[in-house]
């Protein structure tokens, strides 16, 4: 990992909206709103030109469009707010540009204009490739849709595509997980994310579950299907680089990586987090409060947090044992110091003994174990 | 012969059922003969912990005194006491009660008369106290004044044709009980001139006055700067400040004279040294015999209290040091668990007062605490013929060197709506209770008598009965005797180690079902671990129920991008938080809502 303090930033733009919430989400997105879509586009814009003046001179080497589903957005949309990126802020040549789609609300339209604005990396919510499950989840397609929407990202000349698949859901067995894969896999995508599923409080499934109506997923059978993921696609090439992502030589996500790496980011919109200048902004979470907030001119930041350097060093720790590869030991102490690293001398110590890390060629990483209880590794750190 | 003054003087206490309306009556009382302004009187003035007002019951007995001016021309001085209602605190409401002539009883006009008001009108009773019922809440649409008054005279056996049908909430009526209680309660007779004769009622720790003792005085007179005498500890002090009772403060006097109620500070520094129900008296002119009726409250409840944060003992010791200063029937001294760490055994004198010192110490010191399940006093007889008091099953001996357990037996009183009748019978009969009687009184209620052990009372019966009546019975128990029982301790091993904060003496007819439901209990409250835990619950080496926590096999959150990093973090943060509280036995980390869920096994 780099721990020079480069200038290149990350831009996050966040999509609150969706066609319909899907049963497992507690993400800061809403359906039934499309007749405020272009009310928040023109707030986007609103506030990447305010902020802009602040960050003038920096450099640009990511952007993220997530969500929700930005894929709802019109092209017309999505152009307004891409171009105001582009002409307010530096963007390097070679830019990681992302956005996220589900299928069933992509069209060659949309599509064409993402390629026009050198949108060129395709994230899709797969989550299954089969229909009983993606109907048990609440999704809006099929696996049939899936199929036609890759197609179609495909002929628009799209080369790096994310696959996004949720396992460990309820009802879902081993060969339900294994087909997902293999059909990803067929469809010759670049990057795939697998999440295991938490059942997250406020969503319709917490609800079930406490009532005592969702199935149980067995945590045996649910490290089994990581276990295999992991060993299937690194056959095909792809490498594990972090918890749940997977990417071909050359495909990781340079945006995402940076938030495991304490690199610099602004979000936009609503329920956006940005972190420069050891302070981590969140934006307001509902998006009809920010839009009134931009409108009437004021900042949509919500909650502000100074990250000091003790506390920069126990998220370098935690976030940077999400990566595979770990973090640098040496680098580390060459930046915060003999000092500030010895309170955690002890604490490694013990975790390595216990083996939930190891360390390699100076890095600190999880081991497999380690993998398996990386929240009992990261308390240790916070 | 009784002076003019002492003729005007009327003391009284009040007796009523939790939520029937004494706090609010005393305080219309209060409001009615200017004792107390409303713009003045916060909400029920009387009861000044926050536990009270919020719970709606009086925990230490307070005084007021009020001046009123009667139809018939005359001022007299009202002397309210307000007592305790509970149970627990029965040996307070008996010294509150020695203080009066008189009781103004209290009863709701829609739910009639509850086991413990009845309780304390017997002691009243048994004082030669004048009743004076008063019918309250009659402005409720479900309220029934009528045949609740037939039921005070059925029950009771007083006349209750003329009594005053008040709602103290909403102020109607309030003059009719001021009249009643001038024309009812007999004014106190005692010699101004006689030895001092003074009687402790209830005593109170002021930082600044040291303890301020409530007395009653029966007979004869002091003035600040006397010495006096306490009869029972046989402790001198000189008497710095006396005086009567405001709402909420107190009102300097140059002397105290036989019939008045009021306080005395004499620089004591240790509450214990005013006992309630000790006699005061004048060095230079003692009286011959005490007053009546001293006896030491004793503890019938115990259990083991620990700060759930290890390095919080020493403010635990504080928080307990400074409760004692109010209350001397708190007793507690240090004790160890293994699983526990260093904490306190604790006597109180019924649960209410368990549950009341915990919430207090919880709030007032802002201090977690894991408490154990509530054991009694077992006495038990070596084959040595060496006999031991055991409120602590860790302190058992081996069952082979002993002879015979006895335990505590109960009277208990449960009064009930009859449709209830059968499942609190049958809880009794599940708690060992063997039936002593049942009586109607009116066709709508029942009371049910009881012999039980006391065991099986302070294991969540009150829960239970509460719940099996929908909340409408009522309970009461006095000590009866002690009886030889089969008796067992039930330990409970997690992972194969004994965790001794679980471990308790239970009847060996209920160890198995009890011994199951704590290992369900545990099961779900012991997070999964790394490995497989089991739990059982033994009779010495034998096994008598087991479960399983099973391992869990991952604890990794799946997802962390640049929006979920301070909501991970707080994720972690909390788990870290939960992680510090837990106890460790073994290698087993146990949570304390672990050790607090075997408190409660009915619900």
């Amino acid at each position: 990992m780099l721990l020079k303090n480069d200038t290149a930033l990350g831009i996050y733009v966040h999509i609150p909206f969706c066609i319909r919430k899907c049963n497992y989400c507690d993400f800061p997105s809403y359906s039934n709103m499309d007749n405020i879509f272009s009310q928040y586009t023109n707030a986007l814009c609103k506030e990447i030109e305010f902020v802009s003046e602040k960050y003038k001179n920096g450099l640009v080497d990511t952007i993220f469009f997530g969500g929700g589903t930005p894929s709802v957005l019109s092209a017309k949309d999505i152009s307004k707010i891409c171009n105001t990126i582009q002409k307010k802020f530096r963007i390097s040549n070679n830019a990681e540009i992302s956005i996220e789609v589900n299928p069933g609300t992509i069209t060659k339209e949309k599509l064409e204009t993402y390629r026009a604005l050198n949108i060129n990396r395709i994230s899709i919510g797969v989550q299954s490739a089969n229909d009983r499950i993606l109907n048990f989840m609440g999704r809006i397609h099929t696996r049939q849709m899936i199929e036609q929407s890759l197609e179609l990202i495909k002929e628009c000349g799209f080369k790096n595509i994310n696959a996004d698949i949720i396992f460990g859901v309820p009802n879902q067995t081993m060969v339900d997980l294994q087909d997902t894969i293999e059909f990803v896999l067929n469809k010759e995508v670049t990057h795939i994310s697998c999440y295991s599923l938490k059942v997250e409080e406020n969503t319709p499934w917490y609800e079930l579950q406490k009532r005592g109506e969702l199935p149980q997923v067995d945590d045996g059978l649910e490290r089994e299907m990581y276990y295999w993921i992991v060993s299937r696609l690194k056959n095909s090439s792809f490498e594990h680089y972090e918890i749940s992502n997977f990417a071909k030589p050359g495909f990781k996500c340079i945006h995402n990586i940076k938030y495991w790496t304490d690199k610099p980011y602004l979000g936009f919109g609503s329920a956006a987090h940005s972190y420069i200048n050891n302070t981590r902004y969140s934006n307001v979470e509902n998006p009809v409060e920010y839009i009134s907030a931009v409108n009437a001119n004021k900042s949509p930041i919500q909650g502000t947090d100074i990250i000091d350097d003790v506390e920069r060093l126990s998220e370098i720790f935690i976030l940077g044992l999400r990566l595979i590869e770990g973090v640098n030991l040496e680098a580390l102490e060459h930046v915060f110091g003999r000092k500030s690293l010895k309170k955690y001398d002890e604490k490694i110590e013990m975790l390595v003994n216990k083996d939930f890390l190891c360390i390699e060629n100076g890095n600190l990483k999880l081991t497999k174990l380690g993998l398996d209880f990386a929240n009992l590794v990261w308390v240790e750190f916070i | 012969m009784a002076s003019e003054r002492q003729k005007k003087i009327r003391n009284f206490c009040i007796i009523a059922h939790i939520d029937h309306g004494k706090s609010t009556l005393a305080d219309r009382l209060l409001m009615n003969t200017g004792a107390l302004t409303e713009r003045e009187m916060e909400d029920r003035v009387l009861d000044t912990m926050d536990l009270e007002r919020e719970r709606g019951i009086t925990i230490k007995a307070q005084a007021s005194r009020m001046l009123y001016r009667a139809k018939d021309g005359e001022e007299y001085i009202l002397n309210l006491i307000d007592t305790p209602g509970h149970v627990d605190f029965n040996y307070e409401v008996s010294r509150s009660i020695a203080a009066c002539e008189g009781a103004v009883l209290v009863v709701d006009a829609s739910q009639g008369i509850e086991a413990q008001t009845l309780a304390n009108v017997y002691l009243a009773l048994e004082q030669n106290l004048e009743i004076v019922p008063v019918i309250n809440k009659i402005d409720l649409p479900s309220a029934r004044p009528d045949e609740v008054k037939q039921e005070i005279e059925d029950v009771i056996g007083i006349d209750c044709s003329d009594a005053p049908l008040i709602s103290a909430k909403n102020g109607i009526n309030i003059e009719a009980v001021l009249e009643k209680i001038v024309e009812m309660v007999p004014p106190p007779t005692g010699e101004k001139e006689a030895p001092l004769r003074a009687l402790i009622f209830d005593s109170l720790y002021d930082n600044y006055k040291g303890v301020i003792a409530h007395v009653r005085i029966k007979e004869g007179s002091v003035k600040a700067g006397q010495e006096i005498l306490l009869m029972h500890t046989n402790k001198k002090f000189i008497v710095t400040e006396l005086g009567y009772f405001r709402p909420g403060g107190l009102i300097p006097a140059e002397a105290l004279h036989s019939g008045d109620v009021g306080f005395i500070c004499a620089s004591i520094k240790n509450v214990a040294d005013t006992r309630v129900g000790d006699t005061i008296t004048l060095t230079d002119n003692p009286a011959k015999v005490p007053l009546e009726g001293y006896k030491k409250a004793v503890p019938m409840v115990f259990c083991g209290v620990y700060p759930a944060d290890g390095s919080k003992y020493t403010d635990l010791r504080d928080a307990f040091e400074k409760l004692q200063l109010n209350d001397a029937s708190l007793l507690f001294e240090p004790e160890t668990s293994a699983a526990l760490g260093f904490g306190f055994r604790c006597g109180f004198l019924g649960l209410l007062h368990m549950e009341i010192i915990q919430e207090r110490i919880e709030r007032e010191f802002n201090l977690d605490l894991i408490t154990t399940a509530p054991s009694v006093i077992y006495r038990i007889t070596k084959l040595d013929g060496e006999v031991l008091l055991i409120d602590n099953p860790t302190n058992m001996p081996e069952p082979t060197t002993i002879d015979k357990m006895e335990e505590p037996i109960v009277t208990a009183t449960i009064m009930t709506p009859p449709e209830f009748v059968g499942s609190i019978m049958e809880l009794c009969q599940e708690r060992r209770g063997e039936y002593l009687g049942m009586e109607y009184i009116e066709s709508n209620r029942a009371v049910l008598t009881y012999e039980m052990p006391l065991n099986e009372i302070i294991y969540d019966f009150f829960d239970a009965l509460k719940s099996r009546s929908k909340g409408y019975a009522s309970f009461d128990y006095e000590l009866k005797e002690y009886k030889e029982s089969e008796l067992v301790k039930l330990d409970i091993r997690i992972n194969g180690e004994i965790v001794d904060a679980l471990s308790f003496i239970v009847h060996e007819s209920k160890a198995y079902s009890r011994g199951r439901r704590i290992g369900e209990k545990l099961k779900d409250t012991i997070p999964r671990q790394m490995f497989e835990i089991p739990i059982q619950a033994c009779l010495g080496s034998k096994i008598i129920a087991r479960e399983t926590v099973k391992a869990y096999r991952k604890d990794v959150l799946a997802k962390c991008y640049g929006g979920d990093i301070s909501r991970k973090k707080k994720l972690l943060e909390k788990q870290k938080e939960g992680k510090k509280r837990m106890r460790k036995v073994g290698s087993v980390d146990i949570p304390q809502e672990a050790f607090m869920s075997v408190l409660k096994l009915d619900s």
